[in-house]
């Protein structure tokens, strides 16, 4: 759906200044179906790449290109793309359905097709009582919400979405998850950045992760769990005699626990046997991706 | 095109919702009082103070416009990133542009003909006739606010607000006094300020060229080839600026 080929860019605040390189031969793809998580730290160049994917920055070099699908020229593409900022920007004079109607003709929506458009993603996104009000009397949850809504009224092929869940509630969370999974069963492709780890993982299938601007990781979010993870067994036991092994930590009298390389599981569990040891739990651990993003490379902050 | 017309309404009504065009009612007040107390020592001419006095009143109202609203038009959609939630959708830098610039546009024109119904309605009533270039002067009072609106503009792309309206004011003043600086004996007696004062008058904004108020005042002829080539020169100046800041926004970093 979108290739990023060797994308590079480089940011000078005053022209005295050296540049700062904030994406640096940046290459990723994201395929037709997917719901693909952007992750990185703070600085890392997801916000950058997102405003280069929709125009708004020119990358210095390398190149950015869309599946054939969604047209031939960036006001085709376009038409194809919803799109929701980090943080959403209004018209705070306007009412919420005149700003729904206004971004939806500008999307070619119109008559009962617009109206129903805006009906529908209002109710499901739980909007519709305010969208007469001014939006300069939206608290922030209310105009996420108003931002999803004129995201989706003109039903895009590619789900473009700038840290969506920030700001919002538990419950608002959960909601606009769910709404990109049903989205995505739809066939949408979903490309979102966060950087917050668990709920990325929670609905995504793949994942950019990027470090620095450049890619850390790219690919289906199992295969990242499969080559990073190093599995782990944790054995709870009670022991009547000491037993000769590395990393045994107790718990009290009683019990002791100890953590082994998976690959150690049978010869460990020989020995805690041979000396009489009585197994209380026993459990295969695996790291999360929050673990793996925060304690392996350090691409969080 | 649809779009185009989309973004001009949207902006024609944003602007109009700020109260904009109380402005008329304001103007319209203080040119009864002006043309109230001038009328007691005008000898008979009360009509053409009040044109005289309409017509500087709509020129200085239609660039505060321009000058003002123009130095934030497109500078706080940026700034506000609402141009973020327009551009991202299937709608051209080069539409956008045009269309905010015709939505104030058309504020400047609503503007001219409310004070214009104010101004000839007062002239009328003290007994001031026709005269062919009313039309014109109206017309180029308008153009002017136009080049001044897309001059602001550009200058509000490639500078901060405070510098952009300064560098407008300042190009308007030197824009409507470079033909008196010709009558002066600093232009007469030396050498290198007549040329700097030819070349500016000839090749640079000239605003005075716009200015036929003293023809209508007083019944003054201009030949039509005048009033065409001024037009043309208003045109030019307007596609220029239009131009200039088109080829500058669209290669502008919103980031």
């Amino acid at each position: 759906m979108i290739q990023f080929s060797n994308v590079n860019k480089s940011f000078s605040g005053d022209f005295w200044k050296e540049k700062k390189q904030v994406l640096k031969n940046l290459s990723f793809e994201i395929n037709p179906g997917s719901l693909c998580g952007f992750l990185g730290a703070n600085g890392a160049g997801k916000t950058t790449s997102i405003k280069g994917l929709l125009g708004f920055i020119s990358f210095d070099s390398g190149d950015v290109r869309f599946d054939s699908s969604m047209g031939n020229d960036m006001r085709a593409i376009r038409s194809n793309i919803g799109y929701f900022p980090e943080r959403p920007y209004f018209y705070p004079g306007m009412t919420g359905r005149a700003f729904s109607r206004y971004l939806g003709s500008l999307q070619g929506l119109s008559g009962n097709d617009l109206e129903g458009q805006i009906k529908k993603w209002s109710k499901r996104l739980n909007i519709e009582y305010a969208l007469d009000q001014k939006i300069r009397g939206y608290s922030k949850g209310m105009l996420q919400r108003l931002g999803f809504v004129t995201c989706l009224i003109h039903r895009p092929k590619l789900v473009i979405l700038d840290e969506p869940l920030s700001g919002l509630d538990p419950l608002g969370r959960k909601e606009f998850k769910d709404i990109l999974l049903e989205l995505n069963n739809d066939g949408v492709t979903i490309f979102f950045s966060s950087h917050i780890i668990s709920d990325v993982e929670e609905i995504s299938d793949s994942l950019v992760v990027i470090k620095d601007g450049s890619t850390f990781f790219s690919g289906f979010k199992k295969n990242l769990l499969k080559q990073e993870t190093a599995k782990s067994v944790g054995i709870i036991f009670q022991a009547s005699q000491n037993i000769d092994l590395e990393n045994i930590q107790k718990i009290d009298d009683d019990y002791s626990r100890i953590n082994i390389p998976f690959e150690l599981k049978e010869e460990v569990l020989e020995t805690l046997l041979s000396k009489g040891a009585k197994i209380e739990d026993l459990r295969v651990e695996r790291q999360t991706l929050e673990e793996i993003i925060y304690n392996s490379r350090g691409v969080t902050s | 095109m649809k779009n185009l017309v989309l973004i001009s309404k949207q902006t024609f009504l944003e602007i109009y919702q700020s109260k904009i065009l109380m402005n008329v009612l304001f103007i319209a007040i203080g040119l009864l009082l002006v043309t109230a107390v001038t009328a007691e020592f005008s000898y008979g001419v009360a009509d053409k103070v009040a044109l005289d006095v309409g017509l500087g009143f709509l020129s200085l109202s239609l660039v505060g416009i321009s000058i003002f609203m123009g130095a934030s038009l497109i500078n706080s959609e940026i700034e506000n990133r609402t141009l973020y939630m327009i551009i991202s959708r299937p709608v051209s830098r080069s539409y956008f542009f045009i269309g905010k610039m015709l939505g104030l546009s058309g504020i400047l024109l609503v503007n001219t003909i409310g004070l214009s119904i104010v101004v000839f309605g007062l002239y009328g009533f003290l007994g001031g006739g026709y005269h062919y270039l009313i039309p014109w002067s109206l017309l180029f009072i308008y153009l002017e606010s136009l080049i001044i609106l897309l001059c602001v503009t550009f200058f509000s792309l490639i500078s901060n607000r405070a510098l952009t309206v300064l560098i407008t004011i300042t190009l308007f003043i030197t824009g409507h006094g470079i033909e008196g600086v010709k009558s002066t004996s600093l232009y007469v007696n030396r050498g290198v300020v007549k040329v700097f004062v030819d070349i500016y008058s000839k090749y640079l904004l000239n605003l005075e060229k716009l200015n036929i108020k003293n023809f209508v005042l007083y019944d003054g002829l201009l030949e039509s080839s005048f009033l065409y080539s001024t037009l043309a020169y208003s045109l030019v100046w307007i596609a220029f600026f239009l131009m200039s800041s088109l080829l500058v926004f669209n290669k502008k970093d919103f980031s």
